[in-house]
């Protein structure tokens, strides 16, 4: 068996086993080896690819935005909010955008 | 109070920052004008900054853009029907970032051509006055994660923001590691679900919101897609 295991192939995953473990393999919890099946498959895959790239734009666009806010920062921008809205910062005519 | 060097180039400041409202006159002319961007404006202004935030590269040009829309949304407040507020400011927040983003690279695209072509019709889209409220993959996933019950969002910050692991998660929870990747299995979900609702699951509606975005998805955006429109008013 030790023979003709150094020739076995690594076991094929379907699109429902991928699902089952995509969120582990996108936050980097899975072993090597489910990992380099998730990832095969992914490559060819026309269906899971474009799921895997969706979530792993909500983890990053969650990384980026998710956490909590400067309260300075909100002050600050609303002081500005006001400002432009009494006339105190006047928005030129000649604004680009 | 902190400003940009763009806003310091074309934003006067006017003295006497101790007038009321009631004695200093808007460019629009009325204490309505003012009653109204800031009815508009101060509730959306943590929803604005996220945004602009997973749209820029530092918390400072989020700011930045932040300060800019603002700007342009203040001139175009007399053409705003007063319907959907938040999405008219993501939307113009949107362009906002995409005409920063063609400033900053104007030879991004290598054909003089084609690129002033592009920029042609950019201009043609992008006028406060011709506005289409389209959804901001960005604002999306935020709406939906700031939706989650506490028991899930606890579980996503801890993995995605804090960068912890299923284990740490756990331990830190107080909850076994197969409760940590059922809520977060099902806290993306609810992510993912309201992406299709909003109908941007396309590869290029996802890949449009990045920081280095110069022309995304939505270059057609006067196409006016009834669907998709409908769509964002109803999320946001």
């Amino acid at each position: 068996m030790g023979l003709f295991s150094i020739f076995k192939r690594e076991k094929n995953l379907n699109c429902n086993e991928v699902l089952e473990v995509l969120q582990s393999y996108l936050d980097g919890e899975t072993d090597e080896t489910v990992a380099r099946q998730v990832s095969g498959h992914l490559s060819l895959c026309v269906n899971c690819e474009p799921e895997s790239v969706i979530y792993q734009r909500i983890k990053t666009t969650i990384a980026v935005g998710g956490s909590d806010i400067d309260e300075t920062v909100l002050s600050r921008l609303e002081v500005f909010t006001q400002r432009v809205s009494t006339g105190q910062i006047v928005v030129p005519t000649d604004l680009e955008g | 109070m902190r400003t940009s060097p763009v806003m310091n180039c074309v934003v006067a400041l006017m003295e006497s920052p101790r007038k009321t409202e009631a004695d200093t006159p808007t460019e629009a002319g009325s204490n309505a004008s003012t009653d109204a961007f800031n009815s508009y404006v101060l509730p959306e202004l943590p929803v604005l900054y996220r945004t602009a935030r997973s749209l820029s590269r530092s918390d400072a040009d989020a700011e930045d853009l932040v300060q800019d829309t603002l700007l342009r949304a203040f001139r175009a407040i007399d053409r705003f029907d007063g319907r959907y507020p938040r999405a008219w400011l993501l939307t113009i927040l949107r362009n906002t970032n995409i005409n920063r983003a063609r400033k900053k690279k104007p030879d991004l695209l290598n054909d003089p051509e084609a690129t002033f072509e592009r920029s042609q019709d950019f201009a043609e889209h992008t006028g406060p006055e011709e506005i289409v409220l389209e959804p901001i993959f960005e604002t999306v996933v935020l709406d939906a994660f700031d939706q989650l019950p506490e028991k899930f969002s606890s579980v996503v910050r801890m993995v995605d923001l804090e960068g912890k692991s299923y284990g740490d998660t756990a331990a830190a929870l107080g909850i076994p590691v197969g409760t940590v990747m059922s809520r977060l299995h099902r806290a993306r979900k609810r992510i993912r679900d309201e992406i299709s609702a909003q109908g941007l699951d396309s590869t290029e509606a996802v890949l449009a919101g990045g920081g280095d975005v110069l022309f995304g998805a939505n270059d057609d955006s006067g196409d006016g897609d009834a669907n998709r429109n409908n769509n964002n008013r109803g999320g946001l």
